[in-house]
């Protein structure tokens, strides 16, 4: 099935990803910041089951998980990156929002639009015109939380409370 | 076998491994306003109870006194759902969380802090592990009592010089990001030696730590000596030190030169450094002295010290926000305050103002400030464009309009 990946370089900030502008309670103001500090037009036309691909460091900045929250508001279907930053990983894995750690070059220009075919199977991201990308799994433990559908669903299956501790 | 600071802190606070990870329990608990107010409908949903409501401390510091009708609304969720939860520590509009944190007397040094926001780390000045989470951790925190965590790489990063009278923490945290970038120890647990000459104070020390987070550091320590002991005596905290063992493990070692004049982070990053003299350029609409990374006493003392008796510069805004109510009292008390305002100066109430972008001091399109907060990513604090320095710059820059280099007002 074709899908859409939608390429950013390097050192994305939260503040890129999710502008302060755009932190709400309100889910239809926060659906509408999704990468509007990188491309205002990406913001309003990124379709659900798209996949974001990103360079070294994605999500560095604030602790506002809405920055995470927000690609699971807009349905994306996969967040992968040559590396993340600490919080916005946890963010992601604790939201069950799908992600991988692209183990390969990434041969598209950042700020393109590419069309792909994403084997998740096979884990990598391939395009039409032959070039891909691989792509690795979180650690165990982020897959389990995340097939859990995120860590508070996974409070009572994975951890035993001990209020003791 | 030796042992770091980081690894002994880990030890005592680990409950369980479970496969890759590690099940950590905490000491401190940190809640703000902004973060805390998305946990409040998951909270109610989960329907569970709080596992230690005692170790939560719950500031209200970002929307305070709010700018817009949505902020307001959204302060007052936060605070009534704080006052439902029985036994906790509440503390609001009494200054940044992460200042009050450090100011508590409950807050002391080998304890393990998590709190709902990127710069909890700067408790780690104390001697402590302190990191920021987002709202679920911290919600799964709050009723199971304890974090997960991947074992971190441990970086020991010494400090070597001397610190002349225009260098503080701010210019040492950007030497680093300079030096090492955010990449090269991602996620790795800092544990800081202040083997300079001249010992940093206590507020630089908080200043540094705080820059952990752009760093991309998991912890940012610095490990407890004579200047930690004086602090926590002061606030009547009698837990004892703890030291790494000498030869202990680490993953890696740095060593950083005390910087030897004034820096400045350009945009777009906090590690896009240069030295204040070259700046001259660049002309400034704002001056910001706050944030949990610079609005405590040793950056208001130090405004006062180069604007006392001068004006700020025509159409440049100069804002001062004291960190805490602490802050706040104690520069009243020794006159800053009234130096400020007869400079020309704004003084806003404890709270986190222009930082996050979300309050009252963020800068439109085409304007420049300069503050000592601690992100200048596009976008953080208004559309403008943002340089990040210590208050000395900072001050210099109100009063000549452009970047400034503090030693041209030296005495």
């Amino acid at each position: 099935m074709n899908r859409f990946a939608y390429v950013v370089g390097e050192n994305i900030s939260t503040d890129l990803i999710h502008p302060p502008n755009f932190f709400s309670l309100d889910k239809n103001i926060r659906k509408q910041g999704l990468l509007h500090g990188y491309n205002p037009e990406w913001a309003k036309t990124i379709e659900p089951g798209s996949v974001i691909i990103a360079g070294h460091n994605l999500g560095c900045g604030s602790s506002r998980e809405v920055t995470a929250r927000v690609f699971a508001d807009r349905k994306i279907k996969l967040v992968c990156a040559l590396s993340f930053a600490r919080i916005f990983y946890r963010n992601m894995v604790n939201l069950g929002i799908p992600i991988a750690t692209i183990t390969s070059r990434i041969p598209w220009q950042e700020g393109s639009k590419v069309t792909i075919i994403y084997d998740e199977e096979n884990q990598t991201i391939s395009a039409q015109e032959g070039q891909h990308i691989e792509l690795a799994p979180p650690s165990p433990f982020a897959r389990k939380i995340i097939s859990q559908g995120g860590l508070l669903n996974s409070i009572d299956n994975l951890f035993q409370v001990n209020h003791h501790g | 076998m030796a042992q770091s600071l980081t690894s002994k802190i880990l030890a005592r606070h680990t409950l369980r491994q479970d496969g890759d990870h590690l099940l950590i329990s905490y000491d401190h608990l940190l809640l703000h306003d902004a973060t805390g107010a998305l946990l409040i409908e998951p909270f109610r949903k989960l329907g569970k109870p709080l596992a230690h409501p005692e170790r939560i401390l719950a500031a209200a510091d970002h929307f305070v006194p709010p700018a817009t009708a949505e902020r307001a609304e959204i302060l007052q969720q936060y605070l009534d759902f704080t006052l439902e939860l029985a036994g906790i520590r509440r503390s609001p509009f009494t200054g940044i969380c992460h200042q009050i944190m450090v100011e508590d007397p409950l807050v002391g040094c080998g304890q393990f802090i998590i709190g709902a926001d990127s710069h909890t780390i700067m408790a780690g000045a104390l001697g402590n592990l302190a990191c920021g989470l987002g709202s679920t951790d911290i919600l799964f925190s709050m009723v199971t009592g304890f974090t997960w965590l991947a074992p971190p790489k441990i970086l020991k990063l010494k400090l070597q010089g001397n610190q002349t009278t225009t260098i503080r923490g701010k210019d040492i945290a950007l030497q680093i990001l300079h030096t090492l970038g955010t990449t090269t120890y991602a996620d790795y647990a800092f544990e800081c030696v202040d083997a300079t000459t001249t010992k940093l104070s206590m507020d630089s020390r908080f200043s540094l730590a705080c820059m952990g987070a752009e760093m991309g550091a998991a912890f940012f320590t610095i490990v407890h000596d004579e200047i930690t002991a004086t602090f926590l005596q002061a606030k009547g905290v009698k837990t004892p030190a703890i030291l790494a063992d000498h030869n202990a493990h680490y993953d890696a070692r740095e060593t950083i030169q005390i910087p030897s004049e004034p820096l400045v982070a350009i945009p777009p990053a906090p590690w896009c450094v240069e030295p204040a003299k070259d700046l001259k350029h660049i002309p400034i609409h704002q001056a910001f002295v706050g944030s949990c990374t610079g609005g405590r006493l040793e950056d208001i003392a130090d405004t006062v010290a180069i604007i006392k008796g001068k004006k700020v510069a025509t159409n440049v805004r100069l804002v001062v926000i004291p960190a805490s109510k602490k802050v706040y009292l104690d520069a009243l008390e020794a006159g800053y305050i009234s130096e400020i305002i007869k400079a020309g100066g704004i003084v806003d109430a404890p709270s986190c103002g222009p930082c996050g972008g979300i309050d009252k001091g963020i800068i439109g399109s085409g304007q420049n400030m300069i503050a000592t907060s601690n992100r200048n990513f596009p976008g953080r604090t208004g559309p403008g464009d943002t340089y990040l320095a210590s208050a000395l710059v900072t001050a210099a820059s109100a009063i000549t309009g452009y970047i400034t280099d503090p030693r041209e007002f030296a005495p």
